[in-house]
Order: structure tokens, then C-alpha cells, then sequence
């Protein structure tokens, strides 16, 4: 490759690009509205044969919901429909991604994302309103999980408060404000902002230094404080859970579900709920526009994760707390949390996401310009 | 025009499938970035440099593009340093040495990036093997943070792209004629003398399309850079990732990736012009 290549090649390549970006772009007009053509007729086809099988396409969040999503959720609904679905991991962010690449022909039919992430997304090029009348187990949610005009259900709360190591922390931490303890030195690890786990606890850290949902100066004067103790940000879950591993961090913001799934593995980690109290994330489940399998078919998959079968073997083995008030709560959760959802529901601080998303590339670029070393 | 002469095979028409693939699935979509890096915002028609504008604006993303090129030249002279000798010694290695020696240099390759990025936090960490061998020897009384730090990221780098160093200098070394260095020896060069006036500089085009393609994949990589940078330090493609895809901030992500490519062309055109220069010399 020499010089004067590049400068031969220059004009007739960039004719040769500009040709075929029109080619390509007269390629993408002509491919949507052939796929929603065929979409349609697909459409029309399986609705007619809903109940005796048909594919779905579903995503799920990756790790312990991708276990639980397969070995529960759907093959209880491929039981009870004779459908075959296919299950898709992916992290809430890519999942509106790959929906956003391509609108009129969705690669799935069904998603399964966090809240916070879902009313980021326009959700009105991308999903269609829950058809209410399809689900039998839509009166099971809590009351206050209930809506007539919903883009679908949550199907289940994750409660994030403190993770810690109990070989190395023997009294566990009661409040927030202990991350910035001395004694932490080196020791706290926080996911990056653009984790909602962060979110939730700058949000948290705000409200108790004065600050509200849209003010989070006051949380970020306080992340500035903990610098010192910081063992690390990390790009996410899993490498937060890399860290606990290797006893590189003892103390962190995490959900209960990871941190019951580490301990089963024999990972030293516990959870506590801090008395200022924790926060909801709430994963939710939501049909996409112009779904490739029939409208029936993603009903029911989304009413077979909001059963009370489903929800209960959940609570039980993710320790993900119910969305469905005929759960039973197991005596773990019981134990850290509550008695019943109601109980458990007033510790949890639901987050506000719309005035959140307003803010997120802000605030997650605040962030990023404190914590750079 | 000759109809005929069309269907008379060319080599160049060898390289059509190629052609045509990449036209369809990288030459068309580079296009839509560019020209979608020119958009004031996600989906607002219209023509407008304010997405550069904002990145330039910025020290933080000034800061980032620094940190990248800065990343990407210390991983390229590391793998250099480091990659030459063992080169070197693969050249001049007996058959049956060759066999064993192209799969310890081939290892790295054969395992994931991900899975060797999560070998290097256990590497790396406080309690990991460096600061624990470091401790026992005495030299350090405190770990020493290695982790989510660029030093970090670059050791790491380094170890992940050194045989993308290496196998161009094989083959470079492997072209030059061992006569010459007898040639040399006989008019009374010595083995020093004879490796740099002689050696060296007949394997530049072998070192420079190896510094070409470390510092290229350098600053384009995604995962090594995010899991031991984390958060603390970000790169090129980290903020490409989440200006796009978590922030769904379309024009800005595609406004850094053309800043990102322009970067990677200056630099491969240095190099080939160096490369071109290099190979006038040998002759």
C-alpha cells in the first residue's frame, strides 16, 4: 500500500461508494416494505393456528434470567402451546438497539429489559400497547402494578442495597453513608453511570444530602468525597461480580438476586437492606411493533411470566421479588426484607425514569468527568 | 465496447466476490455513518459540523482521544520491543524448534479476547500474581493499583496483540538471504554492526505492517479497554459504545467513530508512505 495507492484510488472510490450507497439505500426502501408485507401475511396465517404452535422470539436479560426465562418461563409456555420459541440474552441497551437498526421487521417478538432503559426508548416506534384482554393473569399483579393503558407488565422487582464480603465486613453495614467510611478504604466499587444500579444510589445519595430526582449535585460533591475508597468503577455487572471473585473489593451497591446467585456459588457475599432504605429495578416485559409471530402467541408468553406458577418458583430460586400479589414470600427474603409485598414494597423507592432519561447524558457525563483518573 | 470482453477473466475479477461483499457490508454502511455524523440531531435532516464542534469543545473528549492515541503508540512500541527478539529467535530456531515456537506464539490467539481480558483482572488485581510476587520479593509494601488504570489496559493490550507483531517479522526475517550476514562477518562487520546496517533495516516492511496492525486494532478494541479500564478510563470506542447504545445519542457515537477512522487513515498512511520508503532503501 503506498501513498500515491491512496491517491489514485480516492476519486474513484468515493464515485464507487456513492453508487452504491444509493443502490444500498434504494435496497433498505425496497426490503421494508417487502417484510412488512410479509409480516402482514404471516400475521394473518398464524393467527389462525396460535394455539396449536408457532415460533416466538424472545429476548432476555442475560445471567441468572436467561436460566430462570429458559428453564421456567419458557418451557412451561411451549408446554402449554406447543409453540417453540427461541430465547435471545442481550443487555436491555443493545436489545433496543438491534430494534432500533430495524423497526418494520423486529428481530424478536417479545422483550424482556429493565424499566429504565424501556421508557428511554421511543417506545411508540417500537412497541405496542399490552392487549389487556389476551392475558388471564393480568389481575394477579399487586394492585399497584396495574394499569388499563400499559406498554406491559413488570415481572418482577430486583432490590438493590448493599453487597459486602462477611469474612472481611464481620459487622455489616447499616446505612448508605458507610461506603465512605475510612475503614473502606480501597475496598468500594461502584458500576459506571451508565449502569441503572448507579443511577439508583446516586439518586439515593441526593435525597440524603438534600438533593431530589432532578438535583443530583449534591450526590456528585459526595462522589468526589469517596474517591479515596474507591477501589475501582466498573463497565458492569459481571465485572463487579469478577471483583467480589477475587476479594479485590468487599463492599458495593447490588441487587439481592446476584448477589443469592454468587452465594450459592460459594462466593463470600451477603446483602443488606440499608435503613435509609433500598431501590426497585424493575425488568418488564413488552410486545414490539409488527411482531413476527402472532399477536396471541406474545400474549401469552408475557401472561406465562406474570403467572403465579412462574412468579413463585422465581421469588423462590432468583430470589427476584414477585410482581403477583398470590406469591408466597420465601423465609430468605423474609428475612431481609419482609413479610409481604406490601411491607417489603414501602423500603423500595421506585425510581421517577422519566425525569431520569431527561438527565441521563448528563449526568452520566458528570460522572464520567469525576471519576477519570 | 466488446460485450465479449467482459467475460474474458481478469485477476481482478477474482476480487469481485470480495468486492461486492464489502461494498454491501462495510463501503454502504460507512456511508450511512458519515453522513448520519453530519446530522444536527437523531433523525433532523439538514446538513451540520455541530456534532464535531461539541466533541472538540469538550476536554474530557479531548482527553479521550489523547488517552486513545497515547494507548495505542504504547502498545505498539511495547509489542515491538518485545516482539522483535522472539521474532528473532523464530527465524534463526532449528526446524524442529519451529513447530513448537509458532504454537506458543499462536496461543494467544486461539482463546478469546474476553476470556484473557478476565485472566488479566485476576493478573492484575491487588491480590493477583503481580502484586503478590512483587510483595514476596520485598520490592513494594503496598499493592500497587494496576487495575481499572491505563498502565493496566496497556500491559494487558500488549500481551493480547504481540503475535499480531510477531508473525509479519517472521516473515520478513525469514525473506532475508543468510548470506548477507556472512557476507558481513567476512568484510569484518560484527554481529551488532551486521543486525542493524543489515538485518533491521531489510525487515522494516515486516515492522511497520506489524505497527500498522497492532496500533489499528489497538484503538479500535472494545472489551479489553472497558473491562480493565472500567469506568475510570475511558477510550475511543468505550465512548462510541456509550454515546450510541446506551445513551441513543446516534450522530455523536458516528461524529467520534469518523474522528476514530480518521486517526487510524493518518496513521496507516504514514506508515505506508514509510513503508514505501523503507522498501526503496532495500533496494
Amino acid at each position: 500500500m503506498s501513498n500515491s495507492f491512496f491517491a489514485k484510488m480516492s476519486r474513484r472510490s468515493l464515485l464507487g461508494a456513492a453508487a452504491f450507497t444509493g443502490a444500498g439505500i434504494l435496497l433498505k426502501s425496497c426490503t421494508n416494505s417487502a417484510s412488512t408485507g410479509s409480516n402482514a401475511a404471516s400475521n394473518a396465517t398464524s393467527n389462525t393456528a396460535s394455539q396449536t404452535g408457532g415460533k416466538l422470539i424472545a429476548t432476555t436479560l442475560p445471567g441468572s434470567w436467561e436460566q430462570f426465562n429458559r428453564t421456567v418461563v419458557v418451557s412451561k409456555f411451549n408446554a402449554d402451546t406447543g409453540a417453540e420459541t427461541s430465547l435471545v440474552p442481550l443487555v436491555s441497551a443493545d436489545q433496543i438497539a438491534k430494534l432500533k437498526a430495524s423497526p418494520s421487521s423486529p428481530p424478536f417478538d417479545v422483550v424482556s429489559l429493565d424499566y429504565g432503559v424501556f421508557d428511554g426508548a421511543p417506545k411508540e416506534e417500537l412497541f405496542q400497547k399490552l392487549p389487556l384482554d389476551k392475558l388471564k393473569n393480568y389481575a394477579d399483579l399487586a394492585e399497584r402494578f396495574q394499569s388499563q393503558d400499559t406498554w406491559g407488565p413488570l415481572i418482577g422487582i430486583q432490590a438493590v442495597g448493599i453487597a459486602y464480603n462477611p469474612k472481611v465486613i464481620t459487622t455489616p453495614p447499616t446505612s448508605w453513608a458507610d461506603l465512605w467510611d475510612d475503614k473502606y478504604k480501597g475496598r468500594v466499587a461502584l458500576m459506571a453511570m451508565k449502569n441503572n444500579h448507579t443511577i439508583g444510589f446516586m439518586q439515593k445519595v441526593a435525597k440524603m444530602h438534600g438533593g431530589s430526582t432532578e438535583n443530583l449535585d449534591p450526590a456528585f460533591a459526595e462522589l468526589e468525597k469517596l474517591a479515596p475508597n474507591l477501589a475501582g468503577v466498573v463497565a458492569n455487572a459481571g465485572a463487579l461480580i469478577t471483583l467480589f471473585q477475587q476479594g479485590e473489593v468487599d463492599i458495593a451497591p447490588h441487587d439481592l438476586n446476584s448477589v443469592k446467585l454468587l452465594q450459592s456459588k460459594g462466593v463470600d457475599i451477603d446483602w443488606v437492606m440499608p435503613k435509609e432504605g433500598g431501590f426497585a429495578l424493575t425488568p418488564t416485559m413488552s410486545i414490539v411493533k409488527n411482531p413476527t409471530a402472532s399477536l396471541d402467541l406474545a400474549a401469552t408468553y408475557i401472561d406465562t411470566a406474570i403467572s403465579t406458577d412462574v412468579q413463585t418458583q422465581m421469588t423462590e430460586t432468583s430470589y427476584v421479588l414477585p410482581t403477583n400479589k398470590n406469591v408466597p414470600i420465601p423465609a430468605a427474603i423474609a428475612q431481609k426484607l419482609g413479610n409481604n409485598l406490601d411491607e417489603i414494597l414501602t423500603k423500595l423507592e421506585f425510581l421517577d425514569w422519566a425525569t431520569i432519561n431527561k438527565n441521563r447524558t448528563e449526568w452520566v457525563a458528570e460522572f464520567d468527568k469525576i471519576v477519570q483518573v | 465496447m466488446n460485450i465479449a470482453k467482459l467475460f474474458t477473466p481478469r485477476e481482478g475479477q477474482l476480487a469481485l466476490p470480495l468486492a461486492i461483499f464489502l461494498h454491501l457490508f462495510y463501503v454502504i454502511p460507512l456511508a450511512v455513518l458519515l453522513a448520519s455524523s453530519f446530522q444536527q440531531a437523531a433523525g433532523v435532516p439538514g446538513f451540520s459540523l455541530g456534532q464535531y464542534g461539541e466533541f472538540f469543545r469538550d476536554p474530557v473528549n479531548l482527553k479521550v482521544l489523547r488517552d486513545t492515541i497515547f494507548l495505542g503508540v504504547q502498545v505498539t512500541l511495547a509489542c515491538l520491543i518485545l516482539g522483535y527478539p522472539v521474532a528473532y529467535v523464530f527465524a534463526n530456531a532449528p526446524g524442529k524448534w519451529k513447530g513448537i515456537l509458532t504454537f506458543l506464539i499462536l496461543l494467544p490467539l486461539l482463546t478469546s479476547a474476553v476470556v484473557r481480558t478476565f485472566g488479566w483482572v485476576v493478573i492484575l488485581g491487588k491480590q493477583g500474581l503481580v502484586n503478590t510476587f512483587l510483595q514476596n520479593l520485598g520490592l513494594i509494601g503496598e499493592p500497587i493499583k494496576l487495575l481499572f488504570t491505563h498502565h493496566g489496559v496497556a500491559i494487558a493490550m500488549t500481551q493480547i496483540q504481540l503475535p499480531l507483531m510477531i508473525l509479519p517479522i517472521v516473515a520478513s526475517l525469514s525473506q532475508v538471504d543468510p548470506r548477507l550476514a556472512a557476507a558481513s562477518a567476512s568484510l569484518g562487520g560484527g554481529a551488532w554492526r551486521t543486525f542493524w546496517k543489515i538485518v533491521f533495516p531489510l525487515t522494516l516492511p515486516g515492522v511497520i505492517s506489524g505497527c500498522l496492525l497492532v496500533f489499528a486494532i489497538t484503538v479500535s478494541s472494545f472489551v479489553t479497554p472497558s473491562i480493565i479500564g472500567g469506568g475510570q478510563v475511558m477510550y475511543m470506542p468505550t465512548l462510541i459504545y456509550q454515546q450510541a447504545v446506551v445513551l441513543l445519542n446516534g450522530p455523536f457515537a458516528a461524529a467520534v467513530s469518523a474522528i476514530l477512522l480518521a486517526v487510524v487513515l493518518a496513521v496507516v498512511i504514514g506508515l505506508s508512505t514509510l513503508g514505501q520508503k523503507s522498501r526503496a532503501y532495500i533496494r
